[in-house]
């Protein structure tokens, strides 16, 4: 007996939705392939260039492991045209902050590795020289307690020897502000543009 | 449940915000705002989800979201209060929940006082009875059970644009810097103020179609005032006097659409 016209109609819409599915299914299927083959050329490619000479393995570390985007630069430009970034972002007011007038004073400097080390008072809080953006808060075994912060001209100042640390990574600090503690010894690093720079501009 | 995630629309200036925050380096600020502001959102989507309204269309922008419904007009008073209230409860219930963990030492002050700031701003925002936002929502519940649907509709535009214009007047005073931000919210906020004025009589149109096509029942019966159309309520069922008979509202429905 012939089949209805409803119940023709109605199987050939069934066919064609398994159709779609599968269909579907290939093609999600062979997406992910030609993603997952790029991930592995890119990944060789990476290994190859690393393993031609050890010039190529510093040029990885430093691309890949140590430059930073300037936060603070991107930010302070579109701060000056545009507002800022987050509505409401400055409607109340976080938290004071404990900000002195003054710059770093210190007894004596002399120079270590890439930075300086600065006699200080004990217990002594150190404002930020330059505001930014905290990039880093890091601890080792020879300076205790180290932050480095970002300004919008591309300087990094990193401050080690702390005892404690008053502020969180990705903060944004005022310059004056007191960003931790230090007993009698200060360590600062300036740096721009992979370049370590003298304290003389600074401090 | 799968097709909802089909129905969210995100704009392409909050991604823009998202992406520019992430390169400003304001992690934390971006997160907490967008999580507060998505989980305002899951909370009119679970009250809407129990009590079973059709769900069209959610968009997520920058000062929150706006969800479009596939239903009638003329729901409960209950559920439409209840949905309008649900985003602010659920965002309050978060924040509730942050204060708990800060107590408990795992959030640090910083972040709570962060999400303290979002939290009250977006919050006294969305109270504001401006048209898209919860604040009109809650406004108009309270007109409709008082006075007639057009009537209240068109209050609602008045008392929207007013709020407009007084936030505006307001802001220059205070010399508010005026941020870009801020002006894409007010964009936002206008277009869809300017197309609810527009819609107004067609939305009076379809309020009373819906009652002729479906023939709705309600429980309360009131006497239409003056026996004219525009003064039909929501959720009342209205009958007016002709020639010392009472008559009811789907014969003047029937004038209209037949």
């Amino acid at each position: 007996m012939m089949e209805k016209k409803e119940d023709f109609k109605r199987r050939m819409k069934n066919k064609k939705k398994e159709e779609k599915q599968s269909s579907l299914l290939w093609r999600f299927g062979f997406t992910m392939f030609v993603k997952a083959l790029l991930v592995i050329i890119l990944f060789l490619g990476a290994l190859i260039y690393v393993k031609q000479s050890d010039d190529n393995k510093e040029n990885f570390k430093k691309i890949v492991y140590k430059n930073t985007i300037s936060f603070a630069r991107i930010y302070d430009v579109y701060n000056k045209y545009l507002g800022d970034v987050i509505p409401f972002k400055n409607t109340f007011d976080e938290k004071t902050k404990m900000v002195s007038n003054e710059t770093i004073t210190y007894n004596d400097i002399k120079k270590e590795n890439n930075g300086y080390i600065l006699t200080v008072t004990s217990n002594y809080s150190v404002p930020a020289i330059k505001g930014g953006i905290v990039t880093a808060v890091k601890k080792n075994e020879t300076y205790d307690n180290l932050i480095t912060i970002q300004d919008k001209n591309g300087l990094s100042i990193t401050y080690g020897k702390l005892n404690s640390v008053d502020v969180k990574l990705y903060d944004y600090v005022d310059k004056g502000q007191l960003v931790g503690e230090s007993n009698k010894e200060l360590y600062l690093i300036f740096e721009k543009d992979d370049k370590y720079l003298s304290y003389e501009e600074y401090i | 449940m799968k097709s909802i995630f089909k129905k969210i629309h995100v704009s392409s200036f909050l991604i823009f915000v998202i992406f520019l925050s992430f390169i400003s380096g304001l992690f934390r600020d971006v997160i907490s705002f967008f999580l507060i502001i998505i989980i305002h959102e899951i909370g009119h989507g679970l009250l809407s989800f129990y009590y079973g309204w059709k769900i069209e269309k959610i968009e997520i922008g920058v000062c929150g979201g706006f969800i479009t419904y596939d239903e009638v007009i003329d729901k409960p008073f209950k559920e439409e209060l209840i949905i309008a209230l649900s985003g602010i409860f659920f965002q309050s219930l978060f924040y509730f929940v942050m204060l708990f963990l800060n107590h408990a030492n795992i959030i640090d002050f910083d972040t709570i006082l962060m999400i303290r700031k979002y939290h009250y701003a977006i919050l006294l925002f969305n109270l504001l009875p401006v048209y898209p936002l919860d604040g009109s929502k809650v406004l108009s519940v309270i007109l409709n059970v008082f006075l007639p649907y057009k009537k209240s509709l068109k209050i609602i535009n008045y008392v929207s644009f007013l709020t407009v214009i007084l936030t505006f007047i307001i802001m220059l005073n205070a010399k508010v810097k005026l941020e870009y931000n801020y002006v894409m919210i007010m964009f936002f906020v206008m277009s869809k103020l300017i197309e609810y004025h527009k819609n107004i009589p067609y939305l009076f149109n379809r309020f009373l179609f819906e009652r002729y096509e479906k023939k709705v029942r309600f429980k309360k019966y009131k006497l239409l005032k003056k026996g004219k159309i525009c003064n039909f309520m929501r959720q009342k069922k209205h009958y007016y006097v002709k020639d010392n008979h009472y008559v009811l509202e789907d014969k003047i429905l029937a004038k209209r659409f037949d």
